[in-house]
């Protein structure tokens, strides 16, 4: 069956910044798909205002519209591209909503464009909760009993007949948003009212609670002539209760009968023939352990998280697959990529057991209870290959980053403990294995966890083998030896077990010829040769590598590049990004590059961007087996963020060959302390410092450099327990737990550098060249995390003698540390004297803005220089300015949290970004606003609290505010200056002072902004409800100066008229002409003038 | 570790491959060692149904997924009462299984069928020697067995012929099953429980004749159809099954399935070959080329039919497989025969295609109606 006719261009919607149960599996699937799009001849247009993504690099669709995801900007785009269709399946749940609005709206229609992939009626028969249930009754499918309703009044009639516990889920939100379990009326009535303002649609559903099923996914595919087939199936080890994404996953399903799992098959193609998708699409069911009985709990007609974790536990890329199937093509027609022989209308076999476990990141988010439910709250994910669950197990916890070795023992009360199995967390597991070690059986564990015996018993299989190994003398023998390795311990859990060192262990290891051996995903468990090298690591006897003789032995030059692990705060996507372009790079110089990641979701794990992908934890011993496998001529650690750089030192000393900065020099940036001495060398200002490590140590030094400072521990990323301290009151507060942190290494007691101006540099060196890359100026002040801050490309209000300065200095410390490939520089620029704070000597999560800001793939050009080449001085040895202004503004998930301070400190928290692009400053800051989620419709209540040192500053942009119709809202004091302005307040008392008032105006919806700017730490304390109150309504809450100016200017260029689109490949085009041009030494020279 | 006793497989080229005796093999006073030819089936559930088919009689049966007994046994799961293959290898056989109702732990069932087994080998190892070089003859023997023992064995064996393998496991079904309306007989070549059920399904009599049945009293009993059921078994080894199938030719409605689908595609005159290592799985891809559409299918058979089929006069070939292009299935409107390759009826795999028995019936119907 042909394609379609008549389709030569397709609109792609992006699912836009990564935030909590709509991560970077959009990015991987989107970036897929349009690459199969392309391959078809087709002209792609995209909108994604995610800088981050590969997804969103220029070269990767034609016309890239880096623009906010709101229904104007995709209107605008619409009317400009005029797509042939509209393919609404690839940007999650923001895209599908998006789709919908622009059909409804008669948009669609009016410019001719065809929705593919799945039509709207599928789109609301899936998401309606009510559709979807009528749906599954017609084709005679069991779901829980349940009710939809659509006010308060209804659910409290549908609580009489379901009774408690009763889960409420809204329609058309994702990641279980606003959905939870009600135990107590209360419970109920607060989430239902949750659920209707957050479901689009203003629909939820109540269900009866099924909690403690057995829960499972099928990832099905379908295409036009009703062809279908599982790609995978998953079975959840969190019963019921908890969301899948925030469940630990094994892939296939491990507990059914096949007379089971067909029924449930069967189920999932009807669900799919009724709702007409042409694609991929998720379906959801629970099963009840007892009786065996089914239920269908949900579908997403959409490529989706557990699409991305499909795709990598099989080997077949669904969302290409996917892409194709909506132009029309049958599963028939369309070739398996892994097996060249077979067709995609195929059932991936596995011959290997696949574990995902969720990473969370609760320690960020003080308040916060680790507690898990229907509603996602994980950051990101790994995933792990074993031949038997407990190796797949072990080394998917190793992946974590949460220094854990495996399933290692943590210390948890044993009072605790019936408390902790029975209340899901992201530390049940370990609760699990205190249990069996405190006596507990596996019926009583399962009892009060509703874990299925099969994975306890699992679980229960390592704890006595741990017994075991502790009561074994080491060395072992070489049984006992083989039986640990298959088991998942490894070297470093075992060493710790027989107290002695991780390399005893490998020696002895490998004294007794026990080595790990390399196996192939090749969706069909070893029936084909497979053509895609994508390979796992594991103990057992054969390796498919070696014997695999068909790979002819080239010369070419093998190169591992080391990932970052899982999405986290303050390590995300845009480290991912830089692995895929350092892997493109190595492949365009004709070597053959050899990745090394666990992350899932991500594009540094679609086995057809790098020659080679281990799908491993990024650790010591797993990158060591890949090493010793492959052989490689070197190893680059500059792209994975913090994860590689940690492994650094002991990779180097086992004679790792290091490519790029050497071990030396990434030590003098990263060792604070010898850092200092380095920037004295060179006549550098970094903040005076001092060290301690006691209680009358800190206190002393600190009164010596004079308050407020900022009290950090060592060799930390994302600003992790970093504390601004303003007194000797609160440095005693604060120093104890900050002592105890830091494990005995000494605490660093910096200047704070107070309404200072941070600026980001990122540079590119070959040894002898160094090249600048970018140059950020951040809006908020230092002192805010940096990843926290939005920024503005090329910098705003900085003099050229500054930037020419900071320029100089980033140079001189390049050169002193014979940097080879990336390194950032941060700065703080006070009353004009530039402060250097921090030397990364890697690459920055700045890196992909500042790449599609100046056009240029930084990334690329730093690895050819890591690989020996020389950069082309003429081409980039002037820093790009350009002519356009692009701002990067972060995405928290305060909404996730509603119980967390949105307040921002030098503490990293956002967990995506945003850009915008605009010819001026304020249109590209208000557009990345927009991106980000803003809205502040006309007319709005704008609430205004601000201790007394800002209450001056904020008069002309209040007063900016009350000339665009926006009604002001104030405390007392704040009103009585306002008024002095001329500026008409309407007074509202805070809590403090007794009354209500602000609240309730917020909960009832008349105060869409909030600007709250407190100094002292007990301000900031007192006010803090006000915050709260405001991120539970979604209602923007402005906390710095800086971000209020640049929100109040942006508005007033909107209210001139449609947003202006423009592509970012017509922006970077503007860059090829000689604009503005600065050389390295800081000039300013006019374009066309002699160089 | 393993309190299992350390055991081995060697192949009859000389590899050999280590792990630990399990089943009734890992039982004193077994009486291994044992040999059978290998395959391998890459089905991720559905052990029970595989090491309970009757096509796996005198078999090793590697499971490609790793961890087999993850949710015990139920009885109706059963294709058969015993158990037919010679022994299950596996990489890591489950001591303990997921509880549900009628569950019951696997290696205790292996032991009551006096099935050996091997675990904790690795079968990833052996399927791809299998793939590259074909099927070959193994022998599993404890430590005490010499390798030079084993090795001797899997040599010196040549595979059984189909008559004895056939004989061994056809027969032991109840005979007759009563339905509301038509009758339907059912040649039981080693047929598997999910065959009859489906066939009784459609509402008909369903009477079960052993492998040594005389067409004429499949003729005299007023069968509206007749369904030639699996089995194990090089097809080229029973020619006296092919001519009683030959005498039915043409008089009754047939389905043919596996073995049946060979036995009738030889008694038109086809050829039959065997494959370098067949089609053993639940996910195997087939076409109709009638519709274009492609339905997942089960799969176990070492032989099929060769292309040549469709020069015979009224034989239209309708499926075949997605990946090597192997016949899977045709039809001969005339002689009122359709064959097919794969397993309708599932049990383990797919239900894709179930609805073939339906369709047949209706098929059967029409033909009997235009006959009469
Ligand atoms: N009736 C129910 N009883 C208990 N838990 C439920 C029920 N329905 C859903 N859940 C839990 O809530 C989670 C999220 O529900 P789901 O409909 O999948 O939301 P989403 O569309 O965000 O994925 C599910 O993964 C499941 O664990
Ligand atoms: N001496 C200082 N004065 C003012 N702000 C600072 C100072 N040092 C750090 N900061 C702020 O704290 C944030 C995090 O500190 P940094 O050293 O960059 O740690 P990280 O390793 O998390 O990047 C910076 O982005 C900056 O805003
Ligand atoms: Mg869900
Ligand atoms: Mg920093």
């Amino acid at each position: 069956m042909p394609r379609l006719e008549g389709i030569r261009s397709v609109m792609v919607i992006g699912s836009g910044p990564i935030v909590i149960g709509q991560g970077c599996e959009f990015d991987y699937s989107g970036t897929q798909a349009i690459r199969a799009l392309r391959e078809e001849g087709l002209r792609v247009v995209l909108i994604n205002s995610n800088p981050a993504t590969i997804m969103t690099d220029p070269d990767m669709a034609d016309a890239t519209y880096l623009e906010p995801l709101t229904f104007d900007a995709c209107r605008a785009i619409i009317e400009k591209e005029r797509p042939d269709v509209l393919l609404p399946t690839l940007g999650g749940q923001t895209a599908l909503n998006l789709s919908m609005e622009l059909s409804d709206s008669g948009v669609l229609e009016e410019f001719g464009v065809r929705l593919i992939g799945v039509d709207l009626n599928a789109i609301r028969r899936a998401e309606d909760r009510s559709g979807f249930k009528v749906l599954c009754e017609e084709a005679g499918l069991d779901t829980p009993r349940s009710a939809v309703v659509h006010s308060i009044e209804e659910a409290m009639h549908a609580l009489d007949l379901l009774g408690l516990p009763a889960i409420i889920r809204p329609s058309f939100t994702l990641g279980g948003s606003g959905s939870g379990m009600a135990r107590t009326r209360e419970d109920f009535v607060r989430i239902v009212k949750t659920g209707l303002r957050k479901s689009p649609v203003h629909e939820v559903l109540i269900e009866e609670s099924i909690e403690g099923w057995k829960e499972f996914e099928l990832e099905v595919m379908r295409d036009r002539d009703g062809n279908h087939v599982v790609v995978c199936s998953i079975e959840n080890l969190d019963p019921m209760g908890v969301h899948t994404g925030d469940s630990i996953t094994v892939a296939p399903v491990q507990t059914l009968r096949d007379r089971e799992y067909q029924l449930m098959r069967d189920a999932a193609f009807s669900i799919m023939d009724a709702v007409g998708i042409w694609g991929g699409a998720n379906v959801q069911f629970a099963v009840e352990p007892a009786t065996g009985r089914m239920t269908v709990i949900e579908m997403n007609p959409r490529v989706s998280r557990s699409s991305a974790l499909a795709s990598k536990a099989t080997g077949y890329p669904i969302a290409k697959v996917a892409a194709r199937l909506a132009l029309g093509y049958t599963l028939a027609e369309l070739p398996n990529d892994v097996v060249g022989t077979i067709p995609a209308a195929f059932e991936p076999s596995l011959d290997y057991v696949v574990v995902k476990i969720p990473r969370w990141n609760f320690e960020k988010f003080r308040g916060v209870e680790d507690v898990l439910g229907s509603q996602m709250q994980s950051i990101g994910e790994v995933m792990a290959l074993g031949r038997t669950f407990n190796e797949a197990l072990q080394k998917a916890l190793r992946s974590l980053e949460s220094d854990w070795a495996g399933f290692d023992t943590v210390e948890l009360a044993p009072a605790d403990l019936e408390r902790l199995l029975s209340t899901p967390s992201s530390m049940r597991l370990f609760a699990v294995k205190a249990a069996y070690t405190a006596g507990l059986d596996t019926a009583r564990i399962h009892e009060l966890s509703r874990i299925d015996p099969w994975f306890l018993e699992n679980l229960r299989g390592l704890v006595e083998f741990e017994k075991r190994v502790r009561a074994q003398a080491f060395p072992p023998t070489r049984e006992f030896m083989r039986a640990a390795k298959r088991f998942g311990f490894s070297d470093r859990q075992l060493a710790g077990l027989w107290g002695v060192g991780e390399d005893d262990v490998t020696a002895a290891r490998e004294g007794m010829d026990i080595h790990p051996v390399v196996k192939m995903v090749d969706t069909c468990a070893g029936e084909f040769e497979a053509r895609t090298p994508y390979y796992y690591i594991v103990y057992d006897d054969e390796c498919d590598v070696e014997s695999d003789a068909r790979r002819s032995r080239q010369a070419k030059k093998k190169v591992v590049i080391l990932g970052s692990g899982p999405n986290r705060i303050g390590q995300g996507i845009e480290f991912d990004y830089c692995c895929v372009h350092a892997a493109m790079a190595v492949r365009e110089m004709g070597c053959e590059s050899i990745m090394v990641n666990c992350n899932p979701e991500t594009v540094s794990t679609d086995f057809d961007i790098s020659d080679r992908l281990y799908f491993e934890p990024v650790s010591y011993e797993h990158v060591m087996a890949v090493v010793r496998k492959e052989k490689p001529a070197g190893v680059i650690f500059q792209f994975g963020g913090q994860t590689p750089l940690k492994l650094l030192h002991r990779l180097a000393a086992a004679g790792v060959t290091v490519l790029g900065t050497g071990v030396e020099s990434v030590d003098r940036a990263e060792d604070r302390e010898r850092c200092h001495e380095l920037m004295n060398e060179l006549g550098i200002m970094h903040p005076p410092c001092a060290f301690a490590s006691s209680r009358e140590a800190a206190v002393r030094e600190a009164a010596k450099i004079g308050y407020p400072l900022l009290l950090r521990p060592p060799y930390v990323l994302g600003g992790r327990s970093m504390e601004l301290v303003r007194s000797e009151e609160e440095i005693l507060e604060s120093i104890d737990s900050a002592l105890r942190s830091s494990e005995s290494r000494a605490l660093m007691i910096d200047k704070f550098i107070e309404g200072a101006v941070e600026v980001d540099v990122d540079c590119v060196s070959d040894g002898e060249n160094v090249v600048i890359a970018g140059v950020m100026e951040h809006m908020e002040e230092a002192g805010i995390h940096s990843g926290d801050s939005s920024c503005v490309i090329p910098p705003l209000a900085l003099e050229e003698e500054i930037i020419a300065e900071i320029k100089r200095q980033t140079v001189r410390i390049a050169r002193a540390l014979n940097l080879v490939g990336m390194m950032n520089a941060q700065f703080a620029i006070k009353d004009n004297r530039i402060y250097c704070f921090e030397i990364n000597p890697r690459a920055s999560r700045t890196v992909p803005y500042v790449s599609k800001a100046t056009g240029v793939q930084w990334v690329k050009l730093a690895t050819r220089a890591i690989m020996g080449e020389k950069l082309d001085m003429q081409r980039y040895g002037e820093t790009i300015m350009p002519d356009y202004m692009s701002v990067k503004v972060p995405v928290f998930p305060f909404e996730k949290f509603p119980g967390v301070d949105s307040i921002l400190g030098p503490e990293m928290r956002s967990t995506g970004e945003v850009m915008g692009i605009g010819e001026t400053f304020d249109e590209a800051f208000i557009k990345a606003q927009f991106a980000a989620g803003y809205r502040l419709p006309k007319g709005a209540g704008v609430f205004i609290s601000v201790a007394n040192r800002y209450k001056r500053k904020v008069i002309f942009p209040v007063k900016a505010l009350r000339e665009m119709g926006y009604h002001i809202v104030a405390t007392p004091g704040m009103a009585k200056v306002l008024r002095s302005h001329g500026v008409p307040v309407r007074v509202v008392h805070k809590l403090s002072e007794g009354d209500q008032g602000i609240i309730d105006m917020v909960e009832a919806g008349e105060v869409h902004l909030v600007v709250n700017m407190a100094w002292s730490r007990k301000s900031i304390e007192d006010d803090k409800f006000i915050r709260l109150a405001a991120n539970k309504m979604k209602v923007q809450c402005i906390t710095t100066m800086a971000g209020f100016h640049a929100l109040v200017l942006g508005l007033q260029t909107l209210s001139g008229g449609p947003l202006h689109v423009e592509s970012i490949q017509n922006y970077n085009a503007r860059l090829a002409k000689p604009a503005a041009r600065e050389t390295a030494q800081g000039e300013v020279r006019a374009a066309g003038e002699a160089a | 570790m393993n309190a299992r006793p350390r055991g081995k497989m060697i192949l009859a080229d000389g590899t050999r491959y280590e792990g630990f005796l399990t089943g009734a093999a890992a039982r004193a006073g077994w009486n291994g060692p044992v040999w059978g030819e290998v395959v391998f089936n890459t089905s991720m559930t559905g052990y029970q149904e595989v090491i309970t088919d009757p096509s796996y009689a005198g078999q090793i049966v590697v499971m490609t997924y790793p961890q087999i007994g993850n949710y015990g046994v139920t009885v109706d799961d059963n294709e058969k009462s015993a158990t037919a293959a010679r022994a299950l290898v596996v990489r890591d056989l489950q001591e303990f299984f997921s509880p549900g109702p009628g569950r019951t732990s696997l290696e205790a069932f292996m032991v009551k069928q006096s099935l050996p087994g091997l675990t904790d080998v690795d079968t990833r190892a052996i399927t791809r020697r299998i793939r590259d070089k074909g099927a070959v003859v193994a022998a599993i023997g404890g430590a005490d067995a010499r390798d030079e023992d084993l090795l001797e064995l899997a040599r010196s064996k040549r595979l059984d012929r189909a008559e004895r393998l056939v004989a061994n496991v056809s027969g032991t079904l109840n005979a007759v099953h009563a339905g509301e309306s038509g009758r339907a007989a059912v040649i039981d070549l080693g047929v598997k429980k999910s065959i009859v059920d489906n066939v009784r399904r459609l509402g008909v009599t369903t009477q079960v004749f052993d492998a040594d049945f005389r067409a004429k009293d499949i003729l005299d009993g007023g069968f509206d159809f007749v369904v030639v059921s699996n089995g194990p078994g090089d097809p080229a080894d029973i020619p006296e099954v092919v001519e009683q199938v030959n005498q039915l030719i043409g008089r009754t409605p047939m389905l043919g399935i596996c073995l049946g689908h060979q036995l009738i595609a030889c008694a038109l005159g086809a050829e039959t070959y065997k494959l370098k290592f067949g089609h053993h799985g639940a996910n195997q891809p087939v076409i109709d080329h009638r519709t274009s559409q492609v339905f997942i299918t089960s799969q176990n058979h070492n032989f099929a039919v060769s292309d040549d089929i469709a020069d015979h006069a009224g034989v239209t070939i309708t499926y075949t497989n997605a990946a090597d292009g192997t016949l899977e299935g045709f039809i001969d409107e005339h002689r009122k025969i359709e064959c097919v390759q794969f397993h309708p009826e599932a049990s383990p795999g797919p239900h894709d295609c179930r609805f073939i028995f339906d369709r047949f019936y209706e098929k059967a119907k029409e033909w009997n109606h235009a006959q009469a």
